[in-house]
């Protein structure tokens, strides 16, 4: 049976993303119902599949075609769109990475969540792709202890990946923004702090899944022209987190490398919003042994959409609090990142 | 024609290394020829951790020029003495991941905001692993970095220094450099130093035990492997040796340029003690 999803945010990861994404999975979801902030931008996207399209959130919600929301919308409206769902009815909610972007929201929504049984998945594509799953696997079965993570992500524009998935109307192109003022401490930390919650934010179920509990922030400072460092220690683990935004360059590089007492694995994703398959993993044994799993042709993207279908079929079970610990988490990190480059830039 | 210079191979090398260096005389038959005697030589002194005085013992004895082969960690207070020596005695050094040839296919074109480096080692190797790739982020990086902040376990440790200004629009600030290491339980010889300049142009350099040093420069109209380096590392060391008195062959008198193996390594070490007082 096709559920409906109504889609809230017409920016480039919906036309670029969702909606393509969606169509992999026609047997299953179809898109009636896509809402804008005040662009005009759904408007194009929904005739894209016959959808209605709408400004705001109100129409969307009160449509009686939408089983399922789609929050795709800037992270500090997730939690309010969460809530407004919820209360609408909704069958299931997908957000897009945070739920929240504080810990008083990520528990409203949770509890709210709970309460009225609305599925929710978040759509951490990194934590879906089944080579996390296989490294996962490789890790407690190989039997050494994790003993140092590192993320680094090194993303050059994602037009050219628009490019290859979508089209975009010409007042479809994501406009520029301004230019950080990284030379003042309070703009610089909650610039790393968005930062960690809108990009950082795709590995961090799966640190959690290594490291579950934050000790401290060795380091943390921006990296030009948009990006960070940041060093923290987690259950005993190690952790380095890099991310940059480049104006050109080299296809994206995603990597998260998980060092043990045993091995190395390395888990290299796909550039985002293309369908290139599941992330590689690599092993590298202590014996000079390197093992390379065969990649899976499905990607994370419609694999969190699949976990939704399964959780609308009841063949899986929503697990809210694995959700709310990894909006703690994000959070808890993001916040911590954020002090320490206030406070080395004030030092 | 020129002479050939003399080239005395110390008994005290690892047997090993010093077949190896042998060889490397034969593989130079125009430019070299074996000697026992350091006076008026190219001598080849072990890399045993008291190597500093090693060094400064050959040239008391007479050395032209010393090279060092696999210089163990040492604190960078040892190697004060050699800063002075340095400026007027050619002193190579003789690095396993740190071949002058690959340093130079490296550098990359353009200053980067983030460069990083990733050691897995025995314990027994992390200290030469970690100067190493202090080594490496400071040619990835264009200069000298400063550490910043630092924490280690008995598994690992993390570290962050500042680096020279990026030169890339948007960037003109402090680059920054990061390094992590992974200490693999056990006695094992394998070893993996891989670092990364990341800009709109990447470099990737990779040392793996028994393998050829690999380097990747990818400005986004492909990646370009360099070619692999087959002269052994133990041959280029004497050539440098060589070609440094070749090139100069008078004393610091003269304002001579001699190789940097020795600042190089006295920066890579300060560094490296300095996350281990950390």
């Amino acid at each position: 049976m096709t559920a409906g999803v109504g889609v809230i945010g017409a920016g480039p990861g919906v036309g670029a993303l969702h909606l393509p994404t969606i169509a992999h999975l026609a047997d299953r979801f179809a898109v009636v119902h896509v809402a804008d902030s005040g662009s005009g931008r759904a408007e194009g996207l929904a005739r894209r599949t016959g959808a209605r399209s709408s400004t705001g959130i109100d129409t969307l919600l009160a449509d009686p075609a939408v089983d399922v929301v789609a929050v795709c919308s800037p992270p500090e409206r997730h939690a309010e769109q969460i809530l407004a769902a919820v209360a609408a009815g909704k069958r299931a909610v997908l957000c897009e990475k945070p739920i929240a972007t504080t810990h008083d929201e990520a528990e409203a929504v949770i509890e709210a969540c709970r309460r009225a049984g609305t599925a929710l998945v978040v759509g951490t594509n990194h934590h879906f792709d089944t080579a996390w799953a296989r490294a996962k696997h490789h890790l407690v079965a190989n039997g050494g202890r994790v003993q140092t993570v590192a993320v680094t992500v090194a993303l050059p524009p994602n037009g050219r990946y628009h490019d290859v998935v979508t089209e975009f109307a010409p007042y479809g192109r994501p406009q520029g923004r301004p230019a950080p003022d990284w030379n003042d401490p309070e703009f610089a930390s909650a610039v790393v702090r968005q930062l960690v919650l809108g990009l950082g934010i795709h590995d961090l179920p799966a640190l959690r899944d290594l490291a579950p509990r934050l000790e401290r922030v060795v380091f943390a400072r921006p990296v030009l022209p948009i990006g960070y460092v940041i060093g923290l220690v987690a259950s005993g683990v190690l952790v380095q987190l890099h991310a940059v935004m480049l104006p050109g360059g080299p296809d994206a590089l995603w990597r998260m490398t998980v060092g043990t007492s045993a091995d190395e694995l390395e888990v290299d994703f796909p550039p985002t919003f293309v369908h290139a398959g599941s992330a590689g993993v690599r092993v590298r044994a202590g014996d000079g042994r390197v093992v390379e799993y065969p990649r899976e042709s499905e990607d994370g993207y419609v694999a969190e959409w699949r976990a939704l279908a399964a959780v609308l079929d009841g063949a899986e079970p929503v697990e809210y609090d694995e959700i709310l610990a990894d909006a703690h988490y994000a959070i808890d990190i993001a916040e911590a990142a954020a002090d320490a480059v206030r406070e080395g830039m004030r030092a | 024609m020129t002479d050939a210079a003399l080239v005395a191979v110390s008994s005290a090398l690892p047997a090993a290394a010093r077949a190896e260096y042998q060889a490397a005389v034969a593989q130079l038959p125009l430019s070299v020829r074996a000697n026992d005697a350091p006076e008026g030589a190219v001598v080849v002194v072990p890399g045993a951790p008291d190597w500093p005085a090693a060094v400064v013992a050959a040239v008391a004895a007479g050395a032209r020029a010393v090279v060092v082969a696999d210089p163990a960690p040492v604190a960078a207070r040892e190697l004060d003495a050699l800063i002075e020596l340095s400026r007027g005695i050619p002193v190579v050094l003789d690095r396993e991941r740190h071949r002058a040839d690959v340093v130079a296919d490296a550098v990359p074109s353009v200053t980067a905001p983030l460069c990083t480096a990733r050691v897995t080692a025995s314990a027994a190797q992390l200290d030469e692993m970690v100067r190493d790739a202090v080594g490496w982020l400071r040619v990835l990086s264009g200069g000298a970095l400063a550490l910043r902040a630092a924490t280690a376990t008995d598994a690992g440790l993390i570290a962050l220094f500042d680096a020279p200004d990026a030169d890339m629009p948007g960037a003109d600030a402090p680059g920054a450099a990061t390094l992590i290491a992974t200490v693999l339980a056990g006695a094992t010889d394998e070893a993996r130093l891989a670092a990364l300049s990341i800009a709109p142009a990447r470099t990737e350099v990779v040392f793996e035990t028994g393998r050829a040093a690999r380097v990747v420069h990818d400005d986004g109209t492909g990646a370009m492997t360099v070619p692999t380096r087959f002269e052994s590392r133990r041959r280029l060391a004497l050539r440098r040796a060589l070609e440094s008195l070749l090139a100069h062959p008078g004393s610091a008198d003269r304002g001579v340029a001699r190789p940097t193996d020795v600042a190089d390594i006295v920066h890579d070490a300060r560094l490296a003690d300095a996350i281990r007082e950390v």
